[in-house]
């Protein structure tokens, strides 16, 4: 451990990753260019922006539910990754040339404290690899600078394959690994879960012509609706042994990405904050659920909360 | 059938890696063979369906003259010798077009890509890896996630109508394992098996009615055995290939090879 200067966790974000927030921004990284669109959860990273200036965190990790691992958990642990990411699912909508530069140091320690759990855990050393497109438009909206080492971990699929308490456990203790890795390599960090909450979406793009044709956006339904807000309110308030005790019946019925583990396994590194989450936005993209949502642990160290 | 040659192969990379001995070696000697056979039937062009290009909304169709890369799965990046894949298509752009007309006529939302970068599926560059080595063109169409079996064999036939349009023999090649269930845990190659003993018993009563022809009994047991052995895709593979007429002669198909890839069941299996 780094006995000096012991690492910590500043906070942690909910940053859902439609590509469509990338694409409405026209960032020089991304080919396509629009009209923009879904303003509203793009102003609400705005937030997110603003307060990684301000606390100028050594590191943001992520964890991407389009990274997606049948064994284990996966570390992103090459220096420098650049390269064209295409989006399988939107190729009209992202293409985008990313160049990220990598924690090794602390990408290391994680898969080390992940296997120290118990669980199965890989580094990513081909230098090859297209990085998916959850892990850099969460990171893109968060940070479009850049200038800020990441690490970007995967989503072990093991929700798809045990029941939900079993791989909601494995994300637990993998949000454990990833504390006591950043305590270690004393980095202060900024978490990042790159969730949608309800997942389910329309089956035909609504304008091909124009996919920021706003009048054609909606939620996907009302129940839909009303699951985000439910769970959202339970964020607000604090009550996260609450809204750990909905997950799995949200994952049920909102077909909620929750499932692919990213929102436990950051709120297992934080402690499981019982600090109210500040709300930035809700939007739907394609009727998919969305939120940006803020838990400042280094606020509520200092007695208060923003 | 309108398609000059079918078959269902297995796309995982693991078959790929010199030295391979076992069920790894048998399937894809089995791929090879099946390109053979192609290439003396005088096949010219290949049409893949690989359950690993996912699509969501509708279905996408690759229209890029010459598919050029690299590709690094998101699973398998560590593997010995094949972490890295390089491919190279030469896709038929003509065929790309009609039959994307076709299905949007038909009121299948579908869309062509052509893009540097686009990420050719790992199950593609696999197939054609070990098929492809007669310089075939090859076309490919993604599989839509909430396309469910009667609309694929819908789609399927107005794609097999629009590929046989223009007369040149072709080759389905849908790229698809079996049942589902990955070792969750490194393992050795040497020890792979069918990671739960029930699954193997499904994967060979399906095997054994593919080859009887029963199209009727494979629809009835589809829903089942999807759900009892995470079928990959649910098994639209079959949907696929019954939407492609290969059941209207009955009969027909040879399994070639079975075994297991990491756990999961795979087959080669061709409709000469």
């Amino acid at each position: 451990m780094n006995q000096a200067n012991p690492g910590s966790i500043l906070g942690g974000w909910l940053a859902p990753h439609p590509p469509h927030l990338v694409y409405a921004e026209n960032p020089p990284q991304n080919e396509p260019r629009s009209r923009g669109g879904w303003e509203g959860l793009r102003w609400a990273y705005d937030h997110c922006r603003a307060r990684i200036k301000e606390q100028r965190p050594d590191v943001i990790v992520v964890h991407s539910p389009h990274w997606q691992t049948v064994v284990g958990h996966h570390v992103l642990a090459v220096k420098n990754l650049r390269g064209l990411s295409v989006d399988p699912i939107f190729p009209h909508l992202f293409r985008y040339h990313f160049d990220l530069e990598v924690d090794t140091e602390l990408a290391d320690a994680i898969y080390d404290e992940a296997r120290l759990a118990g669980l199965t855990a890989k580094r990513m050393i081909n230098p090859d690899f297209r990085v998916d497109y959850g892990t850099i438009v969460s990171l893109h909206m968060m940070n479009p600078d850049w200038d800020i080492p990441v690490v970007a971990i995967s989503a072990n699929n093991s929700p798809y394959f045990y029941d939900d308490d079993v791989a909601q456990d494995e994300m637990t203790r993998l949000g454990e690994a990833t504390r006591a890795a950043i305590v270690r390599t004393g980095r202060r960090a900024v978490l990042a879960a790159s969730n949608t909450l309800s997942h389910l979406h329309f089956s035909r793009e609504p304008n091909p012509d124009l996919p920021e044709d706003m009048s054609r956006e909606h939620v996907f339904s009302q129940p839909q609706y009303e699951w985000d807000m439910r769970v959202i309110e339970l964020m607000r308030a604090g009550k996260t042994s609450e809204l750990m005790a909905i997950l799995p019946e949200f994952m049920r019925e909102a077909f909620a990405e929750v499932k692919a583990g990213s929102l436990t396994w950051m709120l297992s590194a934080m402690g499981f904050p019982e600090i109210p989450a500040k709300f930035h936005g809700y939007g739907s993209v394609i009727g998919t659920g969305n939120a940006v949502m803020e838990w400042d642990l280094s606020a509520a160290r200092l007695g208060g909360v923003r | 059938m309108s398609f000059a040659y079918a078959c269902l192969v297995p796309g995982l990379p693991h078959i790929l890696a010199p030295g391979n001995h076992g069920a790894y070696r048998a399937l894809a000697a089995a791929m090879v063979r099946a390109g053979d056979d192609m290439q003396e039937r005088g096949i010219r062009r290949l049409l893949y369906f690989s359950t690993q290009w996912l699509s969501v909304l509708g279905h996408l169709i690759q229209a890029r003259p010459h598919v050029v890369g690299r590709h690094v799965d998101e699973n398998w990046h560590d593997l010995p010798e094949v972490g890295s894949l390089p491919f190279d298509f030469k896709i038929d752009v003509p065929l790309a077009e009609a039959t994307c007309a076709a299905l949007n006529q038909a009121n299948f939302q579908s869309r062509l890509v052509n893009y540097e970068g686009f990420p050719i599926d790992t199950g593609t560059i696999v197939a054609d890896r070990l098929i492809n080595r007669h310089g075939f063109t090859a076309n490919m169409l993604s599989c839509c996630v909430y396309s469910g079996y009667d609309d694929t064999k819908r789609l399927m036939r107005t794609v097999t109508r629009a590929v046989a349009a223009d007369g040149v023999p072709t080759a389905l090649v849908v790229v698809s394992g079996l049942s589902g269930r990955y070792f969750t845990t490194v393992i050795d190659p040497q020890e792979d098996h069918i990671s739960d003993p029930g699954d193997d018993v499904w994967n060979r009563r399906i095997l054994a009615l593919m080859e009887q022809g029963q199209q009727v009994e494979l629809e009835q047991a589809v829903a089942d055995y999807a759900r009892q052995c995470k079928v990959d895709m649910g098994f639209k593979a079959l949907a696929v290939l019954a939407g492609a007429g290969i059941f209207d002669r009955p009969a027909q198909l040879v399994t070639r090879a079975y075994g297991s890839i990491y756990g999961t069941g795979a087959a080669v299996v061709t409709v000469p």
